[in-house]
């Protein structure tokens, strides 16, 4: 798959938040470059086995680095390829307010997160 | 806020960062959303300026070695260590991953059995190197027509 905004990718490898992390972030990144994935499923089977990995809409993946730390990747995997969007802490992931955001990209389908934060309010509601 | 994407424009090479971002913010609507015949080729155009832009600032945008062996150690639970026994030689781990080390083919070998680390990847500096030197040597080539003498002077003889 081939990485757009790459740019924004070597600005934020050099920050020193985030340079503890370097080698996990770019990894992630450097493994998709390699990956032959077609399926959401693959993804989240192949990455999940190490990192708490979320997806807010079929193009949208959130990727927990850390517990303080998330990436953000949005991949197209009809055209073969994947868009850096950032790495936050998640005080700033937070502040993002990602489900907005995917809103803004005409995100229709509902979230894998949005799902279960739905049935943790169903959860909470019976007791 | 919903930004309308506007179809009609021609996407034109990329100059600067400014608009760099612009056609970054319109490859990410185009990316999330069904796109129209229009819209398709356009999304296409975008992310060739996209890269054009990137690779003429950036330069070829490689595969990170260090950085994809460290990850296929984590995917595969395979320690420093463990490697350092797979490969029969420690200090040389460490300078792979600090993207210090010339690749044996030996290395390559147990890596791509044990990382599953493709050849192409593992020796992706080689490949460059050798295919500009072919190059180079094609285009000399052009200029000469045998016997070491140059087409221009044998035009001159």
């Amino acid at each position: 798959m081939e990485l757009i905004n790459q740019t924004s990718l070597e600005k934020c490898l050099k920050e020193k938040k985030f340079l503890e992390h370097k080698q996990s972030i770019n990894g992630i990144i450097q493994s998709f470059k390699i990956s032959k994935l077609k399926t959401t499923q693959e993804i989240i089977e192949i990455y999940h086995s190490k990192w708490k990995v979320d997806y807010i809409s079929p193009e949208c993946y959130v990727f927990d680095i850390t517990k303080k730390i998330r990436m953000i990747l949005f991949i197209d995997l009809n055209h073969r390829t994947f868009f850096f969007y950032g790495v936050f802490t998640h005080d700033e992931y937070d502040e993002l307010n990602l489900k907005k955001l995917a809103k803004n990209f005409t995100l229709n389908n509902k979230s894998h997160e949005n799902k279960n934060k739905h049935n943790e309010q169903s959860k909470k509601n019976k007791k | 806020m919903k930004t309308k994407i506007n179809i009609t424009n021609k996407v034109k090479k990329i100059k600067n960062d400014d608009e760099l971002e612009s056609a970054l913010k319109e490859i990410l609507l185009l990316m999330t959303k069904k796109k129209s015949d229009d819209e398709k080729i356009r999304y296409g155009a975008l992310i060739e300026a996209v890269k054009e832009f990137e690779t003429e600032q950036l330069g070829e945008d490689k595969i990170d070695l260090p950085d994809l062996i460290h990850f296929q150690m984590i995917q595969k639970d395979i320690t420093q260590n463990q490697l350092a026994i797979i490969l029969g030689d420690a200090p040389l781990v460490s300078r792979l991953l600090k993207g210090k080390a010339e690749i044996s083919k030996k290395v390559a070998i147990l890596l791509n059995k044990h990382l599953d680390i493709d050849f192409k990847i593992l020796f992706q500096d080689d490949i460059i190197k050798e295919t500009q030197k072919e190059n180079e040597r094609l285009m000399k080539s052009k200029e000469f027509s045998g016997r070491g003498r140059k087409k221009k002077e044998l035009v001159a003889h």
